[in-house]
């Protein structure tokens, strides 16, 4: 195998959690205000529901093929042609994904904090870093995880300094419009609960064998409840128009103010950002780096971190020409894309291969 | 070179040609008295400290070859050649009857060159008798030590005062002074090629795993040098990554301290001639624990502890924080603030980034200056320093007052790591970190942070991982890391390598007043 190294099933939750919230943070306010508005607290919950169902399907194929990632067994469960496209798709869909964090990560710092440095040394720096970590192994991913994810959310407790100037009538009057609207900005998070597939790729590196179902259920569940927890902060603060900004909870930290003299925490909460936002742009670049190596076979994913690297600045520039286009893009593919690759393909691949035990079984 | 990597060891290093002695070692004695002598005395030509002294007993020939001042010449006078001269010996077992008659508590019988020269060096005289294939190894080292005396780099307020002097036997007897259990094993190596410096591997059987032992003889044969003069030379051939910044064994010249480790399942290793002896394995969070956390009460351990986390924090973060918040984030500064410092920096020429790494490297070079002077100079040094680069500085317009304040307070910080040398890795990251501010900002600074921190994640000190048990995730190990939690709640020991000892002590150790009744 080319990963040697063993993580716990604890160190995986402290590696889900930023993954999927890094990003999630900064535009799922907006996004799934602008379909709930005032209901949109709850679209989390509706969101965490492909979550759940990611992680059961990921741990269920699991429990088929231990000891292998997706590019490994789907070659066993489509056969060695069929199985040779799912895995290259599934690895250039994580390399396009990991372009595209690296450039929300980017247009958010040149957008708010560092308004004349060019962004690509953000870029350049950020991938630099992830790309020491993949190079040191799953293991010095974990380690760093929990510590960065510790720091990262214990800044978030922060928001709680605003809760004197919430007013809790904006969510009402609940469910004005009925289901629907909050299904739909429910619908948008399905996007960021996807991404819990890459559990699959993680699995396969646990120590203990059963506890990774209930580590990755727990993970989504914290994702679910810290969405939640912005979400409401975010919707009891900027009421409807949250959905009116880029980045609404970075304008409701600028709120924060204790004793007039602690304010303007902005700075300290991208800081904080980015801890959370290293620990998901090294999960996916180990992701795409280990997926590229299986699917070359390699005999080592070392070597091809730093080219990745290189190429994924070129993807972050690519095809998103701005930020606009970027909001565009994750309110009306994004979903759709995401879900299909990463919930319903792997349902697909879950059934085959049961079909084929069953039939290989019978036979 | 083999760079062992990690444990557990799979293949032991080759074992390398290792004790590769100098030259006429594994000769064996000689029976003819003139031979042995003739050869001692061209081994110690032009040693004018070697003494041979001739004489007869009975009707046999005999030298005394020791090294002045390494033994009890007093001793050598009124017993041994007192006894030799004016007693008769039986022919037969001649020997065996000389090595009963000398009143001396520890003689060995030895065969060859190389052990007659390690008695000697190691201030044992040799008595060489005409006749025979074997000498006698009289055990009378006597030498001039220092006294025990309270360790100057480890000072603490509660605690033993008796600190590890450069004699290998003082130290060891302290240790084996506070663990009586005849479990404290101590294996000795022999470490230069000249200095044979004799290394004691200190451990407690059953405590420790066995491989670590394995692994660190195996890393201290390896070592291939002409002398250890110092702990140091010890730690930098042993450690795992050579190239890290940070210390990957502890040092300690207290027995306290080396105890508890003990006690805890590491090892010991106690170098001859330095009163420093080596702690392995250790982890990043035992850098910042002090003896004294255990001796006072849970709460100030605990809260001392924090204290500790929080200025190594400002001492690394503190300068360029600073620089990174004039620089790039002014508005993240409170107005009254901000107008102060704004007024301070109103008249200084250099942007923040060159007045910090100016200032930081003034106060390295101050504190520097300070332990190398003569202790006379050493105050108008300080004062000196305190009057230019403080007052002077500011009043001329060269350097900010809030820049001097941050200096200071980071150079006050540095202190607060109960370590020395992790304060040296924190005054050596300062400046990449202050670098990396200055063209970044805040997220240059949170890159640094992650940079370290990726990379205190890949060191390991003998297999176990620097960070842990925090970033391990190791629940029992934590209760002893960011805080110190009662020493009734710690029934099991830190999980280091492979197999271990768990349970230090019984369950329900609470103290409970008046247990039983109501």
């Amino acid at each position: 195998m080319i990963e040697k190294g063993q993580i716990s099933s604890l160190q995986i939750e402290f590696m889900m959690v930023p993954t999927i919230i890094a990003t999630g943070i900064l535009s799922i306010p907006s996004i799934a205000g602008k379909y709930a508005q005032h209901d949109m607290w709850m679209t989390p919950i509706v969101g965490s529901l492909i979550g759940f169902i990611t992680v059961y399907i990921t741990w269920k194929l699991y429990q088929l093929y231990p000891k292998l990632t997706p590019i490994q067994y789907s070659e066993i469960i489509l056969g060695k042609a069929v199985g040779k496209i799912f895995s290259l798709f599934l690895v250039s869909f994580y390399i396009h994904n990991t372009g595209l964090i690296i450039r929300q990560y980017t247009d958010f710092i040149t957008g708010n904090v560092m308004f004349e440095t060019p962004g690509v040394f953000f870029s350049i720096s950020i991938m630099f870093v992830s790309a020491l970590a993949v190079r040191g192994g799953i293991e010095v991913i974990a380690r760093t995880a929990v510590i960065c994810t510790t720091l990262y959310l214990i800044t978030s407790l922060s928001l709680l300094l605003l809760i004197k100037d919430i007013d809790v009538t904006y969510m009402l009057p609940i469910f004005e419009n009925g289901l629907l609207p909050v299904i739909k900005g429910g619908f948008v998070h399905t996007a960021w609960f996807s991404e819990f597939f890459l559990l699959s790729f993680l699995f396969p590196f646990v120590n203990s064998k059963n506890t990774g179902l209930k580590s990755g259920m727990k993970a989504s569940l914290y994702v679910m409840l810290i969405l939640l927890y912005v979400n409401f902060f975010v919707l009891t603060l900027l009421a409807d128009s949250s959905a009116n900004q880029f980045y609404p909870v970075y304008s409701i930290v600028g709120a924060i103010s204790v004793l007039g003299f602690f304010e303007n925490f902005e700075a300290i909460i991208t800081a904080s950002w980015i801890l959370g936002n290293y620990v998901k742009v090294s999960v996916f670049l180990y992701v795409a780096s280990l997926g590229l190596a299986q699917l070359l076979r390699l005999s080592d994913y070392r070597s091809i971190v730093f080219p990745l690297s290189l190429l994924l600045i070129f993807f972050s520039y690519w095809d998103i020409p701005n930020i606009v286009i970027l909001a565009d893009y994750m309110t009306k593919i994004q979903p759709f894309y995401f879900v299909f690759v990463q919930t319903i393909l792997p349902l697909f691949l879950l059934l085959i291969a049961l079909a084929r035990l069953k039939r290989s079984e019978s036979s | 070179m083999i760079r062992i990597r990690r444990l557990p060891l799979k293949k032991k290093p080759k074992k390398q040609k290792a004790q590769q002695q100098t030259s006429s070692q594994e000769i064996p004695l000689s029976k003819k008295l003139t031979e042995n002598i003739h050869l001692f005395s061209s081994l110690y030509q032009d040693s004018s400290d070697v003494i041979f002294r001739s004489f007869v007993v009975g009707k046999i020939d005999a030298t005394i070859i020791y090294i002045e001042g390494l033994s009890d010449t007093h001793k050598l006078d009124e017993q041994v050649l007192d006894t030799l001269l004016k007693n008769e010996f039986k022919e037969i077992d001649f020997l065996i009857s000389i090595k009963n008659r000398l009143p001396i508590s520890n003689i060995e019988t030895i065969s060859t060159f190389s052990e007659c020269v390690n008695a000697i060096s190691a201030g044992n005289p040799v008595l060489l008798l005409d006749g025979f294939e074997e000498a006698l190894s009289l055990g009378l080292v006597k030498f001039e030590k220092r006294s025990i005396e309270e360790p100057q780099a480890e000072t603490s307020i509660r605690g033993p005062r008796e600190g590890f002097t450069e004699s290998l036997g003082v130290n060891t007897s302290l240790l084996r002074r506070i663990i009586k259990d005849p479990a404290l094993k101590m294996k000795a190596v022999h470490v230069g090629k000249y200095t044979k410096t004799k290394v004691m591997i200190a451990y407690i059987e059953g405590l420790i795993d066995r491989t670590l032992i394995e692994e660190i003889e195996n890393r201290l044969n390896r070592i291939h040098i002409d002398g250890v003069l110092e702990s140091g030379y010890i730690e930098q051939f042993i450690e795992d990554s050579p190239y890290s910044p940070f210390p990957q064994l502890l040092y300690t010249e207290r027995p306290d301290v080396a105890s508890a480790n003990l006690l805890e399942g590491r090892a010991i290793l106690i170098i001859e001639g330095t009163p420093f002896s080596l702690i392995a394995p250790v982890s990043f969070f035992s850098l910042f624990q002090s003896q004294e956390d255990y001796y006072e009460r849970f709460w100030i351990g605990t809260f001392i502890r924090s204290l500790r986390f929080l200025f190594v924090v400002i001492s690394l973060f503190l300068p360029s924080i600073y620089v990174a918040i004039t620089t790039f984030h002014q508005e993240m500064v409170p107005t009254d603030l901000l107008l102060s410092i704004a007024s301070s920096r109103e008249g200084v020429p250099f942007p923040a980034i060159v007045e910090a790494i100016m200032m930081e490297i003034a106060f390295e070079a101050l504190r520097e200056a300070g332990i190398r002077l003569p202790k006379q100079v050493g105050s108008a040094v300080s004062i000196v320093g305190a009057l230019v680069i403080g007052q002077a500085a500011v009043q001329a317009g060269i350097v900010s007052a809030p820049m001097i304040i941050v200096v200071s307070i980071t150079g006050i910080a540095s202190f607060m790591a109960p370590r020395y040398s992790i304060g040296l890795s924190i005054r050596l990251l300062r400046f990449p970190i202050i670098f990396l501010a200055g063209f970044l900002g805040l997220i240059g600074v949170m890159l640094a942070l992650i940079m370290i921190i990726i990379h205190l994640s890949t060191l390991r000190s003998f297999g176990v991982p620097y960070l842990s048990p925090i970033s391990t995730l190791q629940k029992p190990s934590m209760k002893d890391t960011l805080i110190r939690s009662p020493l009734w709640k710690m029934n099991l020991r830190p999980h280091l390598t492979g197999e271990f000892n768990a349970v230090r002590q019984g369950t329900n150790l609470k103290p409970v007043p008046k247990n039983g009744d109501e």
